[in-house]
């Protein structure tokens, strides 16, 4: 009988084995697919920021104002720039 | 015993018997030959020896060399590392400004190489080909195929090419990925990128100074500077080359309290991503290589080492100034006959009086001044983060050296450690290195006084009164809001010793002066007057057509005063430091 329970158990505990590497092994193919598809992901993020950069680029930005709109571009004076703050909820502007 | 001798021993024995017997049937009798059996023990004895000697030479080999593995491995290598390896490292970082923006960005090409040798149906190929690259010339391609020899079809293709020739599926298209590096900011951060070579070696500039770092640190490489301001800096240096005709310029935007510099423009530049070979002098880095004489930009450092030392206050008063002192063969004057005979030192710094400035000088002495240069920065070389700035100067001390110093010519320096002394007088004193990278920032600041805090203050406050008073010099960069104070300088160029009438003139400004948190220094190399520009001045005055004077008042000063305008917005919001 005992031999029977410790044949049993040893039979057991290789299906549970074979079973858990089998699932692992899934785990470690879809780990490996989201790792692929982030380091895509992360290449066409950083191509893409390549390009915004390059878009808005102040050389760009000026380009297209001429292009787009009449009206030239004016610098704000110093005197013009409020300061504002948030204190209780409540925004204060300041000089 | 033959062969022969055996069969007749046989046929004796044979006949014996018949004899014998007196029969007539023939009996054959087996035979034993003894001579054979012994003969094939023998040979087996031999193969054994042979294969166990055999055995015991591999056994030994492969001993000696089991130990010699062993030894090899218990070794610890001895690897130098080398500033100027080559390699062809498939990774370098991408480099980032103050906002995070890319200022380089590395991203992998295809080249596509032919292998004319790999090529079973040439018109199939060829056909194809020119589907895919209609307007490539074939006929080039043909006689390139013909040689023989392999070449490239294409470089840097998109990836919808790379495809389409993928599905070719010809063994000779090779394809080869590259590093390439793109500069979005084309030309705008051209000195201080720097370029780097077809095996990713830097050549110049951070490239190169940060070459180890950007090959090996899997990090994006984060630098001080700000691409607007930069961009508006440029923008105002190359109006300016229009209105003054300069052969060159350079600018330099710095924070006085950590050396943190967030811009840096030295015109002309180049385009990055053209990749041009630049042999041109003219292009050389004028705010951290090019040398020279800045004049009464130093007149602020004579004063400065004189109320160090308390030789002097800032209401001591000269009197009975001569307008011209000779020194050795060269004449010392006014640039302004108008300058007063008896002036204080506020006024001296004022209204750019080189007599008083050399009367300081020689209260001070040489050891004082070249001291007190030497610890701001100002002579020697500067330790700074790009490979491209100026040997240090050595300079023959002598009583004419003393009293031209003191004003600031016959002793050179470069832009970047002009400013870096002025940020050092306007900080409080205290000693900062110009950086680039943003990671040094924090151990850059306040490390040690070398400056008594007020000197600083009675500099900044005498600066502040260079702009904003009617006499002071500099009053077309009083912008308003920003109190800006500073010090123009105006050198003659020199060529083989001789001065010439070429023309640097210099403005350092810096601001806010009560709380100082920037250094501007405007350089224009040899500017001319423009007869049709109009002056607007700051205190409402009716403007000015034509340049009355070529001085650093009329033409750095109007250009440092555009850019503060402009860039004081972006400093007063983004930095949220001057209030």
């Amino acid at each position: 009988m005992k031999k029977i329970i410790i044949i049993l158990f040893i039979i057991n505990l290789i299906i549970l084995t074979t079973i858990t590497k089998n699932s692992t092994k899934k785990l470690e193919n879809e780990i490996f697919t989201i790792k692929e598809n982030i380091s895509l992901l992360k290449n066409k993020h950083s191509l893409v920021l390549l390009e915004y950069n390059f878009l808005t680029s102040p050389e760009k930005l000026m380009e297209y104002q001429s292009k787009y709109f009449k009206k030239n571009l004016i610098f704000l004076k110093k005197n013009k720039i409020k300061k504002i703050n948030i204190i209780n909820d409540e925004l204060i502007i300041n000089n | 015993m033959n062969k022969e001798n055996i069969e007749a021993l046989v046929l004796q024995n044979l006949k014996k018997k018949v004899n014998e017997d007196n029969i007539e049937t023939l009996v054959l009798e087996d035979y034993e030959n003894q001579f054979l059996f012994e003969k094939n023990k023998s040979n087996l004895d031999i193969t054994f020896n042979r294969i166990a000697f055999i055995f015991f030479v591999f056994l030994i080999v492969s001993f000696i060399f089991s130990i010699k593995v062993v030894y090899l491995g218990s070794l610890t290598p001895n690897i130098k590392k080398n500033n100027f390896f080559v390699t062809k490292n498939n990774y370098r970082a991408d480099i980032l400004d103050n906002n995070n923006n890319f200022l380089v960005k590395t991203v992998t090409t295809i080249d596509i190489g032919i292998k004319p040798n790999f090529i079973k149906d040439k018109k199939k190929l060829i056909i194809n080909l020119k589907l895919i690259f209609p307007e490539k010339n074939f006929d080039e391609i043909n006689k390139k195929i013909d040689q023989k020899k392999f070449f490239y079809l294409e470089k840097k293709i998109s990836q919808e090419k790379y495809a389409m020739l993928m599905l070719l599926s010809d063994k000779s298209i090779i394809p080869e990925e590259k590093l390439s590096r793109i500069y979005p900011q084309k030309n705008l951060f051209s000195h201080i990128i720097g370029q780097i070579d077809n095996d990713n070696n830097g050549i110049s500039g951070i490239e190169k100074y940060f070459n180890n770092e950007l090959i090996s640190q899997k990090k994006s490489l984060k630098l001080t500077v700000d691409t607007d301001i930069q961009f508006l800096i440029r923008k105002e240096l190359i109006k300016a080359n229009i209105v003054f005709n300069n052969i060159g310029s350079t600018a330099i935007l710095m924070n006085v309290n950590n050396g943190e510099i967030l811009s840096m423009v030295s015109l002309p530049d180049y385009n990055l991503n053209k990749r041009d070979q630049i042999k041109d002098v003219n292009y050389i880095n004028r705010a951290t290589k090019a040398v020279y004489e800045f004049g009464s930009v130093f007149k602020t450092f004579t004063i400065a080492a004189a109320l160090n030392d308390k030789l002097i206050e800032v209401n001591t008063k000269f009197v009975n100034l001569e307008k011209k002192i000779q020194c050795g063969k060269s004449i010392i004057g006014e640039y302004d006959d108008k300058i007063p005979s008896d002036l204080t030192v506020e006024e001296i710094l004022i209204r750019s009086g080189n007599i008083g400035s050399v009367r300081i000088g020689q209260i001070l002495g040489i050891e004082k001044l070249r001291d007190f240069l030497e610890n701001i920065g100002v002579l020697g070389k500067i330790k700074f983060d790009i490979e491209e700035v100026a040997p240090a100067r050595k300079f023959i001390w002598g009583k004419c050296k003393l009293a031209t110093a003191s004003f600031g010519h016959g002793i050179s320096t470069t832009a970047l450690q002009v400013a870096k002394g002025y940020a050092i007088l306007a900080n409080g004193g205290f000693d900062i290195e110009p950086t680039l990278i943003k990671s040094k920032i924090d151990e850059n600041h306040f490390k040690t006084r070398i400056v008594k805090k007020d000197t600083s203050e009675k500099i900044n406050l005498m600066l502040r009164k260079v702009v904003s008073t009617q006499i002071g010099t500099a009053g077309l960069a009083d912008v308003s809001g920003y109190e800006v104070g500073g010090k123009t300088g105006t050198a003659e160029k020199t060529k083989k010793g001789e001065y010439t009438r070429k023309k640097v003139n210099t403005f350092v400004a810096i601001f806010p002066t009560s709380k100082p948190k920037y250094v501007l220094l405007v350089l224009l190399d040899e500017p001319k007057t423009n007869s049709e520009y109009i002056y607007h001045y700051r205190d409402g005055k009716t403007p000015m057509k034509g340049t009355p004077r070529n001085t650093a008042g009329w033409t750095s000063v109007e250009v440092a005063g555009k850019i503060i305008e402009k860039i004081g917005p972006i400093l007063a919001t983004k930095y949220m430091e001057i209030n």
